[in-house]
């Protein structure tokens, strides 16, 4: 681990944004160099970098992340499934985030693989980060993303038979019965069911008024 | 029993026949831990198979507490979301309280009062304090030691009883607003958190005395649960899990937020990597917490808590008797939010388990569009089933209890 710096020598940190966002352009000319047009959008924000890529060459972007010299993203803070539904953007519908940090050059960066399809699917990096294989399970179950080359891509949060992925945007919430009893599956979510059916279903019988 | 195993999903090979060195053939068995297993820390479920008392392999069975907190904070105003963030991690609710407003205001673009910053960064370390007591209590009890259990949550109960005057709750705090600090310090704050941390290094002696030289303690932890740096890295272990295995990586120090880079204090790094490492590590990341707490008491300026952003932060109750303005701005940030403009943040944070930070995605409209935690608890049982492997499976338990999980996060 000699790349790893000692403590004492860590306390000259960046004061402002620009050397944070200098270190970052140094990773997008390095990626902009070595794959050229799989770069779909870099956009800065703050100290933040995010590069979109094309989903069909994230193993190869990955990969060169990971292990290159200058680069060392060895870390995989955290992977989510984005539905970009309601969100206003052109684009696929769904995209997969990648948060990305190296600690030998304490930089960061986020990459997103943008994705249509149903369902929808990128590779899996779980080769590339060991960490990876929750996070996607949990990708995949909450938003229904698949992972190609996953080694074993099961629900992980919801219970077994649990239908639907429920952070999708148009996830219909608010009926999903809750459900203790065993032998019985879950009754189905529905989707586009307004509020007004909605109450109307669920609305008590009219009582008869005292009065008479 | 293979029944019971079936739901986690991969196939199991109860009775499968294995040969160990001498040559004699014997069968592996199934046992299943939890979820309702005073060891796990919560509702976790761990499927081991055991060939002899060897782990050869562990599968863990998660959400049992699940109930959807990241969407629920989709259909909530920015300022109510709060109130889910300290419900996911109970033991560190102020840290993650600062995980998620960090990403908000850098949203909005918001100067905070030094004032709130200072208290920001005071509170978020007695946060630390509070957590790693909780796991060295329940650690020790794990192990068979009580009275460590008992001295710990009697500090503890000290600081939750700072966290309760301060907001008015003991644990579930949503005392960080975006833009500062729900309501101002209380008077006799400094005093208290003073009489705190004055006292607070002769009890971690204290506890000291009673683990670590404790040769049955030692026998219990030392060379137990190891992994190395590389493994840990690919795991993704970050906080004193990381540490312990000779990465001299600590957020506050790396990137630094809130001012971190203004205090004072160092980073515990050992090598061992093993279970009495890490106990070592967060032992010594108390004492630098009291440290920083310290520092921040003594530097903690005068001033207001809120922003001065009248659009966001709700003004002064009184001053909606006279004020037209103000009283259309509590209006509509009571009825409506505030927008928070288009975009995505994230600001990671140095968390009691590692690094902890929201991914806020904002469509320009009062409610987050996505809040994705990056929760480390996850990530750290996670590595739980990795790590036990080859492992006795009495010390299944000492290596659950060292990683540090709270299964509310694991779940969300």
């Amino acid at each position: 681990m000699s790349e790893i710096q000692e403590p004492e020598s860590q306390t000259e940190v960046p004061e402002a944004e620009e050397p944070a966002v200098a270190l970052s352009r140094t990773t997008v000319d390095l990626l902009r160099g070595r794959f050229g047009d799989a770069l779909r959008a870099v956009d800065y924000f703050r100290d933040e970098t995010t590069v979109e890529i094309n989903p069909d060459r994230l193993l190869e972007v990955c990969g060169f992340l990971r292990d290159h010299a200058d680069l060392r993203y060895n870390l995989l803070a955290d992977l989510c499934g984005l539905d970009r539904l309601d969100l206003g953007v052109d684009g696929p519908r769904f995209a997969v985030v990648y948060n990305l940090y190296s600690i030998p050059h304490r930089r960061r960066l986020r990459l997103k693989a943008c994705v249509d399809g149903d369902p929808p699917a990128v590779d899996s990096v779980a080769s590339l980060w060991t960490s990876a294989n929750w996070h996607e399970r949990e990708a995949f179950d909450l938003m229904g993303i698949e992972f190609k080359g996953h080694p074993h891509l099961e629900r992980i949060l919801t219970p077994e038979g649990f239908e639907g992925h429920p952070h999708r945007r148009d996830f219909d919430t608010g009926n999903e019965p809750v459900q203790f009893t065993e032998g019985q599956t879950y009754v189905r979510a529905r989707h586009n069911t307004t509020i007004e059916q909605y109450v109307n279903e669920y609305r008590e019988p009219e009582r008869e008024s005292d009065d008479d | 029993m293979t029944e019971i195993l079936d739901d986690i999903g991969a196939p199991w090979t109860e009775g499968a026949a294995v040969e160990d060195e001498s040559g004699l053939q014997s069968e592996t068995m199934v046992l299943n831990m939890g979820p309702q297993h005073p060891s796990t820390h919560g509702v976790l479920r761990l499927a081991l198979e055991l060939n002899g008392e060897t782990v050869v392999r562990a599968e863990a069975d998660i959400g049992y507490l699940h109930t959807g907190m990241e969407k629920t904070m989709e259909a909530k105003t920015y300022t109510q979301a709060i109130t889910v963030t300290d419900r996911m991690d109970y033991l560190a609710p102020l840290s993650n309280n600062l995980a998620y407003v960090l990403p908000v205001e850098k949203l909005l673009g918001l100067e905070i009062p030094p004032r709130a910053e200072t208290a920001r960064v005071l509170l978020a370390e007695l946060t630390r304090i509070a957590s790693h007591l909780v796991w060295l209590g329940t650690h020790a009890l794990d192990l068979g030691a009580m009275t460590v259990f008992l001295y710990c949550f009697r500090e503890r109960e000290q600081i939750l009883r700072i966290f309760e005057r301060v907001s008015g709750v003991r644990m579930m705090t949503s005392y960080f607003r975006i833009g500062g600090l729900a309501r101002p310090l209380y008077p006799e704050f400094e005093e208290e958190v003073w009489a705190f941390v004055n006292a607070f290094p002769d009890r971690v002696d204290e506890y000291e005395t009673l683990l670590t030289e404790n040769p049955i303690f030692k026998r219990r932890t030392v060379g137990v649960g190891a992994f190395t740096a590389e493994e840990a890295i690919d795991l993704g272990q970050t906080g004193p899990n990381l540490r312990a295995c000779g990465v001299a990586h600590d957020l506050r120090r790396a990137n630094p937020y809130c001012g971190y880079e203004n205090y004072d204090f160092e980073v515990p790094v050992l090598d061992g990597g093993d279970v009495y490492d890490r106990y070592r590590v967060r032992m010594a990341e108390m004492r630098e917490s009291a440290k920083i707490v310290r520092q921040a008491l003594a530097r903690l300026p005068d001033g207001p808590v809120l922003a001065d952003a009248p659009k966001i932060v709700p003004p002064p109750k009184e001053r909606l008797r006279y004020d037209m303005e103000a009283l259309i701005h509590h209006f509509l940030i009571f009825t409506h939010g505030f927008d928070v403009p288009k975009g995505e943040a994230y600001v990671p944070i140095e968390g009691p388990r590692g690094e902890a930070g929201f991914y806020i995605v904002s469509d320009g409209g009062p409610k987050p569009y996505k809040a994705k935690l990056r929760p480390p608890s996850f990530i750290n049982v996670q590595a739980l089933e990795k790590v036990v492997v080859g492992k006795l499976v009495a010390d299944v338990v000492a290596i659950i209890a060292s990683l540090d999980f709270v299964l509310g996060e694991v779940d969300r």
